[in-house]
């Protein structure tokens, strides 16, 4: 039998269980908003765990982690840096959230500061931030799998079908089953990418080196400068530490605020289970280390593979390795692409009904109308994203630069919501739009990057400061209603 | 609704907010550790640590030892009995009535 064939087997084999285990899982919950957007807030730390490890894990994770650490070296050791802190705050916060959300009602972000802040265009705007910030992150995972299917199956199936098939098994399983179906996808998923990045990182050293330690011992005497921090930039000069510590320290602020995982503090069943997934998120962390390896391991046996994201597939498809594997590696990086794909899907449906339509809409929406409404938004969204990842030259890299800077904006408000009583709504939205134009501005004029440093650190200080001043002129919100959140 | 903000309250007691602040300390100081200036004495290459260049070895390091200072605040929290139990329900601290809700 021919080794594609093999291959294409294997891979339409985990397809089936995933959607399987996506309409499954389906069943038990809720047919309103809150069963298919907040799981009912039933879910316990087995899936909140897989959920935020799995949803973490994109396809940057199996194609652009070993790619940074194949071109860039230890520039890549940011990733592994701000995962260690970032969803620390959870642990403060995440509770307070949760209770509040079981009190009001909230099942998304945006619903905690409409409310805190008592402003409909507040939830407007995050929808649309949010929506910005998603479809280039959905796009990115949808070309990911595409590219996939082309590589393994030696060009037979192309990008167009591959990202299809995958989006179109992803489209079914949260159409039917909202969270309930990317919490159960995702647990089957993140087992499946854990075991494969072990496996992977541990063996491409040994089989090309001899093993972890005889790989950098070789590495240290070529190619030192890609062992320590910052490592290389993406032109392959020494990267600036001003470049490395900020692409840490934004990614770390955005972290536990981006609304796809920040929503899904309102599923968990207790505040125990919120508090261990915080605590156990590391175990899920390391698993970026033997990543790292398998880029590592391409340096000196690989030279020159362009792009660097293509070093896993490439050192893959030369070992001759069994058909079998490399089905079993095909189904993993399709397993990273989707189970961070139907989260996001998920998500900005969600958050364009409730956030958007819900608010503006001059009538309530039934529970009834909102479900439908999300599910119709999942064909759309589905659909932009999939226009973008297969037929337009669009380059979205730009917009996905953009998108991380965004999201860390939502940083101040979510501190002035739970701890600065004074905060007023013009206040937060002012700085919200300093925040943003701030980010812009540093993006597009070269002579601003000063030392590197992300656009996003400087929208961040911009926002905090016009947050402070326009909160302290403008008249302060009723006393009674602040204090149902901000933490005494 | 009291109950559940205990980072970063004003009403807590003496040994909360030794331990609170301790947690928050090695937090921050973990983050400081990775950033420049603090990460640079430990941004190098040798000497190798488990096969790992040095600066690879440190982050794992933090990563591991930030871990362990999650699980003995949540063990602490947990003797204390101000969790909730794995269900939701709220015990009885004697903090108030307003936890019935949470």
């Amino acid at each position: 039998m021919p080794a594609w064939i093999v291959v294409t087997a294997v891979t339409v084999g985990y397809l089936l269980v995933s959607l399987a285990v996506g309409l499954y899982s389906g069943r038990s919950a809720s047919k309103g908003p809150e069963g298919y957007i907040a799981g009912d807030r039933t879910l316990g730390f087995l899936v909140l765990y897989f959920i935020m490890g799995a949803s973490i894990f994109s396809a940057f994770a199996f194609l652009g982690g070993p790619g940074w650490a194949y071109s860039r070296g230890a520039a890549a050791f940011y990733i592994l840096s701000y995962g260690t802190i970032g969803l620390i705050p959870w642990y403060a916060y995440g509770p307070r959230v949760a209770a509040l959300g079981r009190r009001f009602g909230y099942v998304t972000q945006a619903e905690l500061f409409a409310h805190r802040f008592k402003s409909h265009w507040l939830s407007a705007v995050l929808a649309v931030l949010s929506l910005i910030a998603f479809v280039p992150y959905l796009t990115l995972q949808m070309q990911g799998a595409g590219y996939v299917f082309n590589v393994v199956t030696e060009g037979r199936i192309p990008h167009w079908l591959g990202a299809a098939i995958a989006y179109g098994v992803v489209l079914i399983y949260v159409y039917a089953s909202g969270v309930m179906g990317v919490g159960w996808t995702n647990t089957f998923q993140g087992v499946f990418m854990m075991a494969l990045a072990w496996g992977l990182g541990l063996y491409l050293p040994y089989k090309l080196y001899g093993g972890v330690g005889a790989m950098f011992e070789q590495l240290a005497a070529a190619v030192p400068e890609m062992l320590a921090p910052p490592g290389l930039d993406a032109a392959g000069a020494a990267w600036s530490w001003g470049g490395y510590c900020s692409a840490i320290a934004i990614s770390a602020i955005g972290f536990s605020i981006w609304p796809h995982y920040f929503m899904k503090i309102y599923t968990a069943r207790s505040e125990r289970v919120l508090k261990k997934t915080v605590i156990f998120y590391p175990t899920f962390q390391v698993f970026l280390i033997p990543i790292m390896f398998i880029g590592f391991a391409g340096i000196l046996r690989y030279p020159g593979v362009t792009p660097s994201d293509a070093i896993l597939p490439t050192i893959l498809m030369s070992m001759d390795l069994p058909a079998f594997v490399v089905g079993l590696f095909c189904a993993g990086a399709l397993a990273a692409s989707m189970s961070t794909g139907d989260a996001l899907l998920h998500a900005a449906g969600s958050i364009m009904v409730r956030d958007f339509c819900c608010v503006l809409y001059p009538r309530k929406l039934t529970d009834d109308e909102q479900t439908r409404l999300i599910r119709g938004f999942l064909l759309v969204i589905s659909g932009v994203a999939y226009y973008f990842a297969v037929m337009s030259q669009l380059s979205i890299v730009q917009l996905l630069l953009l998108s991380y800077g965004f999201i860390a904006q939502i940083a101040p408000v979510l501190v002035a919501t739970l701890y600065w009583a004074r905060a007023t709504p013009r206040g937060v939205l002012a700085g919200l739009g300093a925040g943003c134009a701030t980010v812009i501005l540093f993006e597009y004029v070269p002579a601003l990057q000063w030392q590197q440093i992300h656009p996003g650190i400087f929208g961040v200080v911009a926002n905090v400061v016009v947050l402070a001043a326009v909160s302290l002129a403008t008249t302060p919100m009723d006393e009674d209603h602040v204090a149902q959140f901000v933490v005494q | 609704m009291d109950r559940t903000p205990r980072f970063f309250s004003s009403k807590l007691t003496g040994a909360e907010r030794r331990v609170y602040g301790a947690a928050t300390a090695w937090f921050v100081l973990a983050a400081a550790a990775m950033l420049w200036p603090l990460v640079t004495p430990f941004a190098r290459v040798r000497p190798l640590v488990l096969g790992m260049p040095f600066a690879l070895f440190w982050l794992a390091l933090i990563l591991a030892v930030s871990f362990g200072v999650a699980v003995a605040l949540y063990r602490w929290e947990s003797r204390r009995g101000v969790l909730d139990d794995e269900q939701g329900r709220v015990p009885d601290d004697g903090r108030g009535s307003a936890g019935g809700e949470a």
